[in-house]
C-alpha cells in the first residue's frame, strides 16, 4: 500500500473512513513507540498520539504530499512532544556558553577531550546520559532523538523540525558536544 | 606503549598547529573541523577523508573525541531499542479502536 499516493492522499482529503482507518492501523503503534522511545510515560504516549491523530483529521486537507505521509504525522507528534517538554517543569534552560570556549583561534582545543576508556562499562552511564539527554535544549535534543534513536534520515528530520541541512548539523554537532563535555565532566570526576 | 604514542601524537600536533610552515598547516584541517565532521558522520570527498584520516593519525585529541562521540553513540542507540510490553501493546490496540471507532462517529 502505497500511503504517500495522491490517489490515497486524496481519499483522506476526502476523509474516506477506509483510507483513514488503513492509516491508523499502519502508524498508530509506530507513533506510540516512537513517544515511548522519547522517554515519555504510557499514558503521556497514548495523550500525545491521540493529539497527533486528531490534529492530523484537523489539518489533513491542507496537506500537499511534499512530504512522506509518515514524515508529516511524525512532524505533528514530535511538535506535541516538544509542547509537553515545555509546559514539564523538569525541562530547565540551559547554559550553552561554554560551546564558544572549546576551541582556541586556531581550531585546536582549549581543554583536550579525555579518553573514555571504560565509559561504556560503567553502570550509571546510561542513567546520567538520559540526564543529560533530558538537560539539552529543546532543538538540540530532538535532532539528536530523531538521527540517534529513531534513526530518521537527514531530509526526514530536517522537514520535522523545519530547517535545513546546514542548521541540523549545527544542531547534531551542539548536541554531541554538550553531552560529550558533560558526560566527561561527570563521569571522569 | 599507549602512553608514549598518545605522547608522540601530542607532540607531532602541537609541531604541526605551531610550528609547521603555513602552507602545510593550510592544507591540514583544524581540530574543531574535524569534530563537526565526526559529530555528524558526513558522507565526505575522497581528499576530505584522507585529510581527516591524516589528522587523526597525529591528533590525539581528535581521536579521543571520536571515542567519546562514539561511545555516546553505541549507548543511545541501545537506548533506542524500546519494545512494548504486552500490556502497552493492549493498550495501544485499546486506543487504535477508539480512534476508528470515533471516526464513524
Amino acid at each position: 500500500m502505497n500511503f504517500s499516493s495522491k490517489k490515497f492522499i486524496e481519499r483522506l482529503k476526502l476523509r474516506e473512513h477506509e483510507a483513514l482507518t488503513l492509516l491508523i492501523e499502519e502508524y498508530h503503534q509506530a507513533l506510540y513507540l516512537g513517544a515511548i522511545k522519547q522517554k515519555l510515560a504510557t499514558d503521556q504516549a497514548e495523550e500525545v498520539v491521540q493529539e497527533t491523530w486528531s490534529t492530523f483529521f484537523q489539518k489533513v486537507e491542507n496537506f500537499e504530499g511534499r512530504s512522506h505521509i509518515r514524515t508529516y504525522l511524525f512532524g505533528i507528534m514530535y511538535n506535541k512532544i516538544k509542547e509537553l517538554w515545555r509546559s514539564n517543569k523538569k525541562y530547565t534552560q540551559n547554559d550553552e556558553a561554554f560551546l564558544d570556549n572549546i576551541f582556541d583561534d586556531e581550531g585546536s582545543y582549549l581543554s583536550p577531550p579525555l579518553d573514555p576508556g571504560q565509559w561504556s562499562q560503567s553502570n550509571e552511564f546510561i542513567e546520567i546520559l538520559s540526564e543529560e539527554l533530558e538537560k539539552l535544549p529543546e532543538a538540540q535534543r530532538m535532532a539528536f532523538y530523531l538521527k540517534e534513536i529513531q534513526g530518521e534520515t537527514t531530509q526526514d528530520i530536517c522537514n520535522i523540525l523545519g530547517v535545513s541541512n546546514t542548521n541540523l548539523g549545527v544542531l547534531i554537532y551542539r548536541a554531541k558536544t554538550q553531552l560529550r563535555v558533560k558526560m566527561e565532566k561527570r563521569l571522569n570526576q | 606503549m599507549n602512553k608514549l604514542i598518545r605522547i608522540f601524537r601530542h607532540l607531532m600536533h602541537e609541531f604541526i598547529v605551531h610550528l609547521a610552515p603555513r602552507s602545510l598547516r593550510k592544507r591540514m584541517m583544524t581540530c574543531e573541523e574535524v569534530s563537526k565532521i565526526l559529530a555528524n558522520n558526513d558522507k565526505l570527498s575522497i581528499p576530505l577523508i584522507f585529510k581527516l584520516k591524516i589528522h587523526l593519525f597525529i591528533c590525539q585529541c581528535c581521536t579521543d573525541y571520536s571515542k567519546q562521540i562514539k561511545t555516546i553513540e553505541e549507548q543511545t542507540h541501545k537506548m533506542g531499542k524500546v519494545e512494548l510490553t504486552p500490556q502497552q501493546l493492549e493498550s495501544v490496540k485499546n486506543s487504535q479502536k477508539k480512534i476508528i471507532d470515533s471516526l464513524i462517529k
